[in-house]
């Protein structure tokens, strides 16, 4: 499991996670993920497009981490889901309390717009 | 029974997270074991994934150190998997299932596990047994068509959709994919299926059915060709059928890997976009002709229901069927389609004369039923024109053959009788016999010269002949749809069964009862075999030259005025 952090417009910080999101997987990246994710003051992007399976851990991941930048005031956005992983995240409801985009672009409009002025 | 081979049958499990990579590991096997689509692995492992580790994390008592043992069973369109465990008793599908939050703030990371188990299987039971857990997930595979094969890199070269790639990356993208060989008539997509693979047609032609009826046209896709882009595209389900003309081979392509890799090369998108527009102009081509198809038989659908109307109104069905008291006439119509050939009348010539008829247009459909309906209004206007029967066919014969360029012909009889003095004349147009009962005795056929067909040579001859009826003699005209209806063993009903069926029970028969009883042989005769003609018979009853009390007939119509959907009598 890779984790490949970067910048974009606005200085939105981009997550983008690869391969399966197993629980092996998210065993292994909890702690930088969430380190990386909840420590900043930065909106937070994480790019899914490269993501080909998600387990409930995974998901656990990223409700707690979106939870810990929400109450810093910040903002975590689910970008590029391939369609599996999305159906997973409606099904178990992410996808109602995570912002979610298409596309990168979008994400970083909905992540830069939820920001508090 | 269970396909799978013995090593894949079964997975001990320690009661560890880090046993988990075991399942995916297994379950990959699993997976190839059975081709199992994208999407069945992501939501059977999902599940499995999230069944397990709700037992490695929260089972609890001393049976706990055993862990969890999976046992896969699979029939040709199912997998099941049963865990089972010797934690404490916990059923998960009976567990209450957190609600769902609907904002950050009110979420508690986890929990997602139950919700996933139960909506990413298609079956699941628990049972507490032997002191165990026993919890099975069943799941339905989805159908892939063909049989796997091994990728083909030459002949995808020759797809122009495939071939443009540089061969490294192509090499790479083919990887990904799985090469499918159907046999014909298989299905490889069904409407309203969810569909996430491209198909790229290597060899071979496929189908497009639009509408699943007999009479719908279908389109073809040809090799170098490309199915299923349309719902991939706006991921919606598939909306047609699709199958195999003959051997076909495709190149199946998971959406994934054409979104992210294949759209990534911006040189294979032009080609791409012509392939889909030609297409669809093909599409649009075929559904508009399909349309218009419709739209025509739909109209002719009509037309025939209407013409079948008119057919029957220019057909006397009023009863009683002829006004005067001293006859007593019946018919029997049954066309065996919509719009059929065949027809009877039943005419009130003046206060003492009455002619019947029956009669058989050659061939079928609307043109022998146009034909049926000008032989009727001819016959009509003719036998009210003409006192002399003599001159009813030749006269009838001449105007049929004018403007007659479709050759059709008719036979046709017709019974001219006199209540007052019982006198019958019968004209024959190379029709069947006319039967008839005389004196009590049964029916029998009166020979007679057939004559000729009408419409066929306009200088035919026919031969009136006469005879006198006495009260109570009964005719009946038929068509050969009676006596060559057949049953289910192909044997006709033929002219002894309708003689025997129309033997006289009493003196005083009914025309509707010696109908009725025709009828009800026919009907125990075919059982209920398809009719393959038309089927129509009339009866006249001479009830004799008085009223039964004696007194002369005054002319005046017995017929029910006003009777429902008909012109009130004495017009």
């Amino acid at each position: 499991m890779q984790l490949d952090i970067s910048t974009l417009e606005q200085g939105v910080v981009c997550v983008k996670l690869n391969g399966r999101l197993d629980v092996d997987a998210t065993l292994q990246i909890d702690n930088p993920f969430t380190f990386r994710v909840a420590t900043i003051k930065q909106p937070v992007v994480v790019d899914l497009s490269q993501v080909e399976f998600i387990a409930s851990l995974a998901m656990r991941m990223l409700v707690k981490s979106a939870k810990a930048l929400d109450n810093r005031g910040g903002k975590l956005v689910l970008a590029s889901p391939t369609a599996q992983v999305r159906e997973a995240l409606t099904v178990s409801g992410i996808a109602t309390i995570i912002p979610m985009a298409d596309d990168l672009a979008q994400a970083c409009k909905l992540a830069l717009g939820g920001m508090a002025p | 029974m269970n396909a799978l081979p013995a090593g894949l049958q079964r997975l001990q499990l320690r009661a560890d997270v880090h046993e988990l990579s075991r399942l995916a590991a297994w379950l990959q096997e699993l997976f190839a074991e059975l081709g199992a689509t994208a999407r069945d692995r992501f939501r059977i492992e999902l599940a499995l994934t999230e069944a397990v580790m709700n037992i490695v994390t929260h089972a609890s008592g001393p049976g706990v150190e055993q862990g969890v043992t999976l046992d896969a069973t699979v029939t040709a369109r199912t997998l099941s998997v049963r865990l089972s465990d010797a934690g404490a008793p916990f059923d998960p599908l009976a567990a209450e299932a957190k609600a769902l939050p609907t904002t950050l703030a009110d979420a508690v990371p986890g929990g997602a596990g139950l919700i996933l188990i139960r909506k990413y299987s298609d079956d699941a039971h628990y049972a507490r047994v032997d002191a165990q857990n026993l919890l099975t997930l069943g799941f339905n595979l989805e159908h892939i068509a063909g049989r796997q094969v091994g990728v083909d890199f030459a002949l995808c070269q020759t797809h122009p959709l495939l071939g443009g790639l540089p061969p490294p990356m192509l090499q790479q993208i083919l990887g990904l994919c799985a090469q499918r060989e159907l046999v014909a008539d298989e299905v490889l997509l069904h409407p309203g299926s969810l569909n996430l693979t491209l198909y790229f047609l290597l060899r071979g032609n496929l189908q497009v059915h639009m509408a699943d009826d007999a009479h719908s046209r279908s389109l073809s896709v040809k090799a170098g060709e490309i199915i299923g882009e349309m719902s991939i595209i706006e991921n919606l389900p598939v909306y047609a059928r699709v199958t195999a003309e003959g051997a076909v081979t495709v190149l199946a392509m998971p959406a994934e890997v054409f979104w992210e890799r294949y759209c990534s090369n911006p040189a294979l998108i032009p080609p791409l976009l012509r392939s889909l527009i030609r297409r669809m102009r093909r599409t649009n081509l075929a559904l508009q002709e399909e349309l218009e198809r419709r739209i025509r038989y739909e109209m002719l659908q009509r037309e025939l229901e209407s013409a079948a109307r008119i057919q029957t109104d220019i057909l006397p069905v009023h009863q009683p069927l002829l006004e005067s008291p001293l006859v007593d006439a019946h018919p029997c119509f049954k066309p065996a389609r919509t719009v059929g050939g065949d027809f009877y009348d039943a005419i009130t010539l003046n206060r003492h004369r009455v002619a019947v008829a029956v009669g058989d247009v050659s061939g079928k459909g609307m043109p022998a039923s146009l034909f049926m309906m000008r032989t009727v209004s001819l016959l009509r206007m003719i036998l009210l024109r003409y006192r002399d029967p003599a001159r009813v066919l030749p006269e009838l014969n001449r105007q049929l053959c004018q403007a007659n360029d479709e050759c059709m012909f008719v036979t046709l009889a017709v019974l001219i009788l006199d209540t007052d003095t019982g006198v019958l004349t019968y004209l024959n147009a190379g029709h069947n016999p006319v039967l008839v009962a005389r004196a009590g005795q049964p029916f029998e056929v009166w020979d007679a010269p057939a004559g000729m067909l009408l419409g066929v040579n306009e200088k035919a001859v026919f031969m009136p002949k006469e005879c006198t009826l006495a009260p109570n003699d009964a005719v009946v005209l038929y068509t050969d749809g009676v006596t060559e209806a057949e049953n289910a063993d192909r044997k006709m009903f033929g002219l002894d069964r309708t003689l025997a069926a129309l033997a006289p029970a009493g003196q005083r028969q009914s025309a509707a009862s010696l109908i009725g009883g025709l009828e009800t042989a026919l009907a125990a005769f075919v059982q209920g075999a398809p009719q393959s003609d038309d089927v129509t018979v009339l009866a006249l009853t001479y009830r004799g030259p008085l009223l039964p009390d004696g007194s002369h007939w005054n002319g005046r119509s017995t017929r029910q005025p006003f009777a429902k959907g008909h012109t009130s009598p004495g017009r």
